[in-house]
């Protein structure tokens, strides 16, 4: 794992990053404009990444890391902060909003309460423009196309070009956000670093960060189902890992392992020394795809898949897997790290995380990035601060507000926990949180369940393996993404079903090359040797 | 064909057409062009205005630069479809393979399920059975997928039985070589009672008077069918088939997306799918306009060469000379 | 007797390979999450039925007004498309007419080649209609393939009816609306309900043009219920942002309200085509 802690050392070095704060005592005495940080891209000018200055107001059961430690909560904090006691959009008159939706439409402003009452404490008209999800970047690339742009738009990761969206169209928002100046706000302030990595181009700072965990995806397991066995959920190698998975399966009860082939490959190549995306050593990056451990990790898969450990629709079928997971026909799954309340609260079952010999693999620590369209300083400040109003965390009244609605009205709390109103239900369904939003909490839930989150992420994040280039950006890695992936997940699958050799592997990673994945390498190259 | 209007209603005095001179023609049939003004010009409007943008199949265009302001790059985009690589060879043969199966197996359903309902003696049950059939049209591919799956996969329901009696399982899916059964019959499955509509329309004009005609001269129903209600209805079919054909390099995306995985690209990627995954992925909105072009001009060559064998067999086809 | 037999086993089969998977998707959307959970997936049959997803869904009011929408949009669209197309379909109808061949070319290429999403919709905003109802209306009104079905009915008219009429000194408005359209109830009550499925499913172009959800058709807004309903969607969902994806129950009982108002107006359009029409009747 040498070669692990190496990219990471890698990593410390180029963007100065949170862990490094944390090795070195102090969180706030390293954040000064004494220490400027060079952001990715840097052009003739380096952009300076905002400070980190974790959040004092809320006291949480278990504070935050710097490392990447989610906060945690056992219950509701009984008396809420209020963090604000101004408009934050006072005189912005409308604001324009373009966003994405995971929920169903809520009723218009019109008709809604919760909206009415949220313009009222904003001080201004939020006019949100929703789209699903599926479609957000349809509507997004044809509001582009006819360049009237809203006030606040979020752009997805995987929009094409975004470097020369954001440089050429939205605001720079340097100036307001760079080093200490984000102090101005808070709650954006109380953003980790890893979350504002892909805000950073051309020596500017141009969005502010929808920020996830760095935690990415975990390895979930039916505890239950292993203790039922008499099974250890402690793998200490493949062999225990493998051993593991068909002590779970038992076809003729219509139980397997696995459900999918995916996370499975990415999972036993942690064991086995796979970088997470790209490896740097040296100012030279590698590919997890170019690396032998890869190759081998699928290899493993597909001896599993050989050896009737994954249901047998698993290979590109479309399968519920969290069903499938909650009702025990698969044991194993490979899922975002928030799905473990998800499959816990939904279906009533002991969830365990399986953690793996090898170091874990950083998931990505932003959803979207928020940018703005080019305004006067005053007014970007403002709406500034209007996310800065919505990133407010969890303990604040406004936080209550912006998750639950009125209390009485759209909520009651029960036990000290909010229970939504048929009201609430319906209205308090904004998509709010893909504006801005606070960094993800655990809990507040059962005791147990925060205490073996928290112990999960307590034992993953300091080994965590974070991806080198997350730092850089390649216009290639943005625009290819979506071929590269197909090539790779189709010969995973081709491999794994046995539908093609182990050795097919080599030419896929020649094809990889030769569409895009040279050009990404070249790209990451020039920019770490230009950011340095 | 049984109502033979193929000649204009001619007038005794009339002059040959193409040598009446155009204001008279105009005179002749100036309301008429009239007529089709509003639907003429929703067409300009809405389809020839915006298709104007089409010229980004010779743009690097992206949506931040404008149409007009973005760089000229000849024939840069269609370099997707005319490289020679044999993935896109492959992409293309199975597209013809899968184009032409379901032009000899599903084109010929509806036709046949028309020609059964009609048939049928009680006319509830007919309705009955065609308000039943026309169902899954409306049901997305997603679920269609789904259904399928939950069906026919290797854990669904068919298998899980045989598993459950100690019988050998059939691989239904999953399997690359019924791959193109398997689309083939979803296909069917979705639309075959949907596509009977136009086909009962035509039934529906057979005229009567001709079945009662055949009946007297002892035409068994057999007879009836290839003598009587065909021919009554080959115009609709022929001009069905030579749409058909302009689509011919059109085969379900989205249904085959969702079910690559299972089967690999070698037998199930088409050309839609190719052209996404290397072209139109990522923003390639050029691509994207290029390929449309070439499977227009392609679709236009062959309803227009379809047309003219039509007219070589005395069919009316889609325009007439 | 026996083909009898045959024919009435095969359709009997037909209909049941259809409405079997039919009713799994009205079972899963009346069933509980514990079944849908044990059975991962699809119900056959609902253990404990009941009506909490389509209560879910209609709550709020949201889905209700824009079934109202959706309603609007079909019936003013049908209408004034079945115009268009039919007054289009006629005009070309007569072989040799003036201009007849460009126009139908005209026709048959927007059949094949159509426009990109961006220029559509810089047309749309050009012409002002963005966040108007109109956007969803006009662009679909000419069908290409519409009015050629439509067109090939037309065609099939016996001459000599159409001559009688104009000998009785009948114009060509009056032709259309005496002769023409009395004999074609059966390609109308096609081409009205093609192009009627068309506004109903549509939620593509209301995504696109309308900002104001209160303004979305019911299409648009189910699919707000529904997070893997594109085949490309699915890396789109938040997953580690915890989103939870609506209840499968929720997802099949959408799928069943969406058909609800199909189902309904379909028997009414159906005796159309579905019954003969006495050409010979009127011919005599």
């Amino acid at each position: 794992m040498s070669d692990a802690r190496h990219s990471r050392r890698q990593f410390l070095q180029l963007t100065g990053s949170t862990a490094l704060l944390a090795a070195s005592g102090g969180l706030l005495t390293a954040c000064g404009p004494s220490s400027p940080q060079a952001g990715p891209q840097a052009g003739t000018r380096k952009a300076v990444m905002p400070a980190y200055v974790p959040s004092s107001l809320v006291k949480p059961d278990l504070p935050a890391t710097a490392e990447g430690v989610l906060a945690a909560y056992y219950s509701y904090p009984a008396e809420p902060v209020t963090a604000f006691t101004d408009k934050p959009g006072e005189g912005l008159g409308e604001v324009k909003v373009l966003t994405n939706m995971f929920n169903p439409v809520p009723p218009g402003a019109g008709a809604n309460r919760f909206w009415q009452e949220l313009n009222t404490r904003l001080g201004a008209t939020l006019n949100i423009t929703m789209a699903p999800a599926a479609d957000y970047v349809s509507k997004l690339s044809t509001v582009i196309a006819s360049g009237d742009l809203p006030d606040i738009l979020m752009l997805s990761a995987t929009l094409a070009n975004r470097s020369q969206i954001l440089t050429r169209l939205c605001a720079d928002l340097s100036d307001l956000v760079s080093g200490d100046a984000v102090k101005t706000y808070p709650f954006l302030a109380n953003i980790p670093r890893d979350s504002w990595l892909a805000t950073a181009y051309q020596g500017g700072v141009y969005a502010i960060p929808i920020p996830r965990a760095i935690v990415g995806t975990i390895m979930f397991a039916r505890s239950d189902l292993i203790a039922e066995r008499g099974l250890s959920g402690e793998p200490k190698s493949y062999d225990d890992f493998l051993a593991l998975a068909k002590g779970l399966t038992d076809p003729a009860r219509n139980r397997w392992a696995f459900g999918s082939a995916k996370g499975v490959i990415t999972y036993v190549g942690t064991m086995l020394g796979v970088p997470n995306t790209w490896r740097e050593q040296g100012g030279t990056f590698t590919s997890e795809h170019e690396v032998e451990g890869r190759k081998e990790a699928i290899a493993k898969t597909a001896e599993m898949v050989k050896a009737g450990l994954f249901h047998p629709d698993a290979i590109g079928g479309k399968l519920n897997l969290r069903d499938l997971f909650g009702n025990g026909t698969i044991a194993l799954n490979a899922d975002g790290y928030a799905a473990w309340d998800i499959l816990a609260d939904t279906y009533k079952v002991d969830v365990g995380a399986v953690v793996s010999p090898g170091p874990a693999r950083a998931g990505q620590a932003y959803f979207a990035i928020t940018a703005f369209k080019k305004a006067e300083r005053d007014r970007l400040a403002k709406l500034l601060r209007i996310c800065d109003w919505l990133s407010a965390p969890l303990g604040t009244s406004e936080y209550m507000f912006r998750k639950f609605g009125i209390e009485g009205t759209h909520y009651t709390m029960k036990d000290g926990t909010p229970e939504p109103t048929s009201l609430g239900k319906a209205e308090v369904k904004l998509p709010l949180e893909y504006i801005a939003d606070a960094p993800h909490v655990l809990g507040p839930r059962p005791r147990a369940r925060v205490h073996a989150q928290r112990a999960y992420q307590e034992r993953v994040v300091p080994t965590i393996v974070r991806n080198p280039a997350a730092a850089l950006y390649s216009e290639t890695a943005v625009n290819k993404n979506g071929t590269l992936a197909k090539i790779i997940d189709q010969a995973e699958l081709d491999i794994v079903s046995g539908r093609k050799p182990v050795s097919h592997w080599d030419e896929v990673v020649r094809q990889w090359r030769a569409q895009g994945g040279d050009q990404i390498r070249r790209d990451y190259e020039t920019a770490l040797a230009k950011g340095d | 064909m049984a109502l033979d209007v193929k000649s204009p209603p001619a007038r005794p005095a009339a002059p040959p057409r193409r040598a009446a001179p155009k204001l008279s023609r105009l005179r002749r049939d100036g309301l008429l062009l009239l007529l089709g003004v509003p639907g003429l010009l929703v067409i300009l409007l809405f389809h020839y205005v915006p298709m104007l943008g089409n010229v980004i199949a010779f743009k690097d265009y992206q949506p931040f630069l404008g149409i007009w302001e973005a760089p000229w790059v000849g024939f840069e985009n269609f370099r997707v479809i005319f490289n020679g690589d044999p993935a896109f060879l492959n992409a293309l043969v199975n597209t013809l393979v899968i184009s032409l199966v379901q032009i000899v197996f599903v084109f010929p359903v509806p036709i046949a399920l028309a020609l059964l309902l009609n048939s049928l003696a009680g006319p509830r049950v007919k309705r009955l059975a065609q308000s039943i059939l026309y169902l899954p049209h409306f049901m997305s591919w997603v679920v269609v997928v789904a259904i399928f799956q939950h069906m026919l996969g290797n854990a669904g329901l068919l298998n899980t039985f045989l598993r459950g009696h100690d019988l050998a399982t059939l691989p239904l899916l999953g399997n690359p070589d019924l791959f193109l059964a398997l689309i083939t019959s979803q296909v069917i499955w979705k639309d075959a009672g949907w596509g009977t509509i136009i086909f009962l329309a035509a039934l529906s004009r057979v005229d009567p008077e001709l079945y009662e005609a055949s009946a007297m001269d002892g035409a068994s129903k057999t007879r009836q069918l290839w003598h009587v209600t065909l021919p009554g209805i080959r115009g609709v079919i022929v001009l069905m088939l030579i749409l058909k054909l302009g689509d011919v390099l059109t085969v379900g995306f989205e249904q085959i997306i969702l079910q690559q995985g299972m089967v690999g690209t070698e037998v199930s990627e088409v050309l839609d799918t190719y052209v996404y995954t290397y072209g139109v992925v990522g923003g390639n909105w050029g691509v994207a306009a290029a390929v449309g072009l070439v499977k227009g001009l392609v679709g236009l060559v062959l309803v227009l060469g379809a047309n003219k064998v039509a007219h070589l067999l005395g069919e009316r086809g889609l325009y007439t000379k | 007797m026996i083909v009898r037999a045959v024919k009435g086993v095969v359709v009997a089969a037909c209909c049941a390979l259809v409405i079997l998977p039919f009713l799994a998707v009205l079972s899963t959307s009346l069933a509980d999450q514990a079944q849908v959970t044990a059975t991962g997936g699809y119900v056959l049959w609902p253990d404990r039925p009941n009506l909490d997803a389509y209560r879910a869904i209609l709550a709020g009011g949201v889905v209700t007004r824009a079934l109202l929408v959706s309603i609007g949009v079909t019936v003013a669209g049908t209408l004034l498309s079945l115009t268009c197309v039919t007054l289009l379909a006629y005009s070309l109808s007569r072989p040799g007419s003036l201009l007849h061949r460009p126009i139908l070319l005209t026709v048959l290429f927007t059949l094949l080649f159509a426009p990109g999403m961006i220029p559509m919709y810089l047309t749309i905003k050009q012409l002002g209609l963005l966040d108007s109802y109109w956007s969803l209306i006009l662009p679909g009104l000419a069908s290409g393939f519409q009015i050629i079905i439509m067109r090939a009915f037309f065609q099939e008219i016996p001459g000599e009816l159409i001559d009688a009429a104009r000998i009785d000194g009948a114009g060509e408005l009056r032709i259309l609306l005496r002769v023409v359209l009395p004999l074609s109830k059966a390609v109308i009550a096609v081409v009205g309900l093609f192009s009627a499925v068309a506004y109903w499913n549509a939620f593509f172009n209301a995504m696109l043009y309308l900002n104001d959800t209160e303004k979305w058709p019911l299409q648009l807004v189910l699919r707000t219920y529904v997070i893997d309903n594109s085949a490309l969607g699915v890396d789109a969902a938040d997953l580690s942002g915890g989103f939870l994806p609506p209840p499968q129950s929720m997802q099949m009982a959408i799928l069943v309200l969406s058909l609800i108002p199909i189902a309904i107006v379909y028997p009414f359009l159906q005796k159309h085509f579905a019954k003969g029409i006495l050409i010979g009747a009127v011919k005599g």
